[in-house]
């Protein structure tokens, strides 16, 4: 995978150990080439230490088809500014069901699934794109780094400064892969980037949508998004920082952006977005988020995502399946079991060898002690599956109706 | 299996001044008033310990018995570990065992299908509300010169030597009791402090020989209290 821009450049100016920070950090519109300094190819390296500890931490999705998805995606955010620097767009996508994204400061963008799938369509998405593009645009992560790097001289350790700015988030992290990729990250995770640069990232991504021809009025809904990372114990990172704006301030400095831009002679209302476009290009993602939310109990959005999966691909045995399960799971013991095998005649009608269905079907009739009826399911299901590792149980069950 | 700490590779170092302060936080995940409403029968799973310790039967028994007892008095019926471990047992049985005969290697789908089967059977044949763990584990907390306080627990933890005023971080073992629902939500959980699993050998903190661990029955016995008390 390539970087955005020629990472190839921090040897080089490694060479000039002692940083001197940056007086007046430009866009990267204003500058030839980046890193300029040697500063700034520290961070880089900082930063591609923590992408590598990520792609090794065995939670990437990789899926060529999504991700050229989000690479065109982003190749329309950036407009002009593709030939301007002369760049390719670069995504990793991390198995995650909390809603977050960051830019590193080279460009690359990480997402979690979770971000992905509770977006209802491609202009609430390109929202958050377009806000991380802007942070990586403004070379944000440097210029914190460097009004930071002015107070290291009062004694703060210029690694540390170096970390906190090397990738920030929108949204939230999780412990987890954080964890996985060591204490440096930590620090990233608490730290955000300063209000006044979260809400220029805000105007500039509003900017980059409108351009794009979309909706922007869909950033709204995104951004409160966010706060859905709340049924995950995760929250706001930034209420810890007092000097970065709370979720709640975002949005409302997004509302007030957008009724400004409204108001302009050159506004022009973005196309309303078809939600059915952005879930084919993250279908991957929808069906492993909704595995992910199962397993933590997160019934009613793993059934959200599986819902909008199906709309794009109403034929996934595996899908109706899932669908069955997170009504199933939810309340297994019935009494209604009615949503459940519903769905899990849907997968058979996908695929009339699908073994679990088959079992799920004679356990619920089991459970409502309609013997014959579990009977004829589970025979089928040992039919289909005689070297499943719980045919043996399923036997068992089998001679006991 | 009787590695003990020396797995995790500890020796913990003393001098190293701790940051930590927890939040005293409701162990119910649901109002108290209605755990007690809506769940008045509560199934209790084997009791369980991570994989370092080798807890003896009648450590399980002990554990069992503390927290049956406080149950009851607050009113719950329980179903004794006995039931689901049977269940466990005939199904482990019945997939011919974990261990595959030619390779001596644990079949892991075997296992997962033993243990999901052996719940949904559980629920299937006895009625009762939610189902409880009670597990023994191991985590790292604070110490200041000898004493430790953790998880409404403390102990002065054997010591060799003199040493000066310190401060550090230390392993020790904790009950903890959970209750889940039908969906595997957790509606309640709560930590009882056991014992440290560290002394102090002149200015270093070591890891005792797991031949030292659950000897002392009174802190078997508390731990179990601790944990079940918010009941």
């Amino acid at each position: 995978m390539k970087k955005l821009l020629a990472i190839a450049a921090i040897a080089t100016s490694m060479l000039f150990a002692q940083a001197t920070l940056a007086a007046k950090v430009q866009p990267l519109s204003k500058v030839k080439q980046i890193p300029e300094k040697a500063d700034e190819s520290n961070l880089w390296e900082r930063a591609s230490n923590h992408e590598n500890r990520i792609r090794n931490s065995g939670r990437l999705v990789h899926n060529r088809e999504m991700e050229a998805y989000l690479e065109s995606l982003t190749e329309r955010l950036l407009g002009d500014y593709l030939k301007h620097l002369g760049i390719t767009p670069d995504f990793i996508i991390v198995r995650e069901p909390t809603l977050s994204a960051w830019a590193y400061p080279y460009g690359t963008i990480a997402v979690h699934t979770g971000l992905l799938v509770r977006m209802d369509n491609e202009a609430q998405f390109a929202a958050i794109l377009a806000h991380e593009i802007s942070h990586f645009l403004q070379r944000h992560s440097y210029k914190e780094m460097s009004a930071e790097g002015r107070q290291s001289a009062l004694g703060k350790g210029f690694g540390l400064l170096v970390g906190l700015a090397a990738a920030k988030e929108t949204g939230t992290f999780d412990k987890g892969i954080m964890d996985a990729a060591g204490g440096f990250v930590t620090n990233l995770a608490t730290s955000g980037y300063s209000k006044k640069n979260e809400y220029i990232a805000d105007e500039e991504g509003l900017v980059l949508m409108a351009n794009a021809g979309l909706s922007r009025d869909e950033a709204l809904p995104a951004f409160q998004a966010l706060a859905e990372n709340e049924v995950y114990g995760a929250g706001d990172p930034r209420k810890m920082w007092s000097s970065h704006p709370r979720l709640k301030d975002r949005l409302s400095n997004l509302r007030k952006e957008l009724k400004k831009a409204k108001r302009k002679k050159s506004h022009v209302p973005g196309k309303t977005p078809d939600p059915t476009e952005y879930y084919r290009g993250i279908a991957p993602a929808l069906i492993i988020n909704a595995r992910l939310d199962m397993a933590e109990q997160k019934y009613g959005r793993a059934r959200e995502a599986l819902s909008k999966y199906l709309m794009v691909k109403p034929n996934d045995p595996e899908a109706h399946f899932l669908l069955g399960e997170s009504h199933r799971r939810s309340k297994p013991l019935g009494p209604d079991f009615s949503a459940s095998m519903a769905s899990y005649d849907n997968a058979l009608q996908a695929d009339a060898a699908y073994a679990d269905a088959y079992k799920e079907i004679g356990m619920a009739h089991r459970i409502q002690r309609n013997n014959g009826d579990a009977r004829v399911a589970l025979e089928k299901y040992l039919q289909l599956a005689p070297n499943a590792a719980d045919a043996a149980i399923v036997r068992a069950y089998v001679e006991g109706l | 299996m009787k590695i003990g700490l020396a797995l995790l590779g500890v020796v913990a170092t003393m001098f190293c001044a701790p940051a930590f302060s927890a939040d005293k936080e409701s162990p119910y995940t649901i109002p108290k008033k209605a755990f007690k409403q809506q769940y008045k029968t509560i199934a209790l799973s084997p009791v369980d310990a991570d994989g370092i310790f080798d807890m003896p039967d009648a450590v399980a028994a002990m554990l069992e018995e503390e927290i049956t007892k406080h149950l009851q008095k607050r009113g719950f019926t329980v179903i004794p570990t006995t039931v689901l471990g049977d269940i466990r047992k005939k199904m482990e049985r019945q997939v011919g065992g974990y261990e595959d005969p030619e390779s001596g290697r644990i079949n892991a789908a075997k296992m997962q299908a033993v243990r999901t089967h052996a719940f949904r059977e559980l629920w299937f044949q006895k009625q009762f509300d939610a189902v409880a763990t009670i597990r023994v584990s191991a985590s790292q907390v604070p110490i200041e010169s000898d004493n430790v306080k953790w998880d409404g627990a403390k102990q002065k933890i054997e010591r060799n030597g003199r040493s000066k005023k310190y401060a550090g971080q230390i392993y020790v073992s904790s009950v903890s009791f959970s209750v889940y629902d039908q969906a595997d939500k957790v509606l309640f959980s709560s930590y009882g402090g056991l014992e440290a699993l560290m002394m102090r050998d002149k200015d270093q903190l070591v890891a005792l020989p797991a031949e030292k661990y659950f000897k002392d029955e009174k802190r078997i016995r508390k731990a179990a209290q601790i944990a079940v008390s918010p009941i």
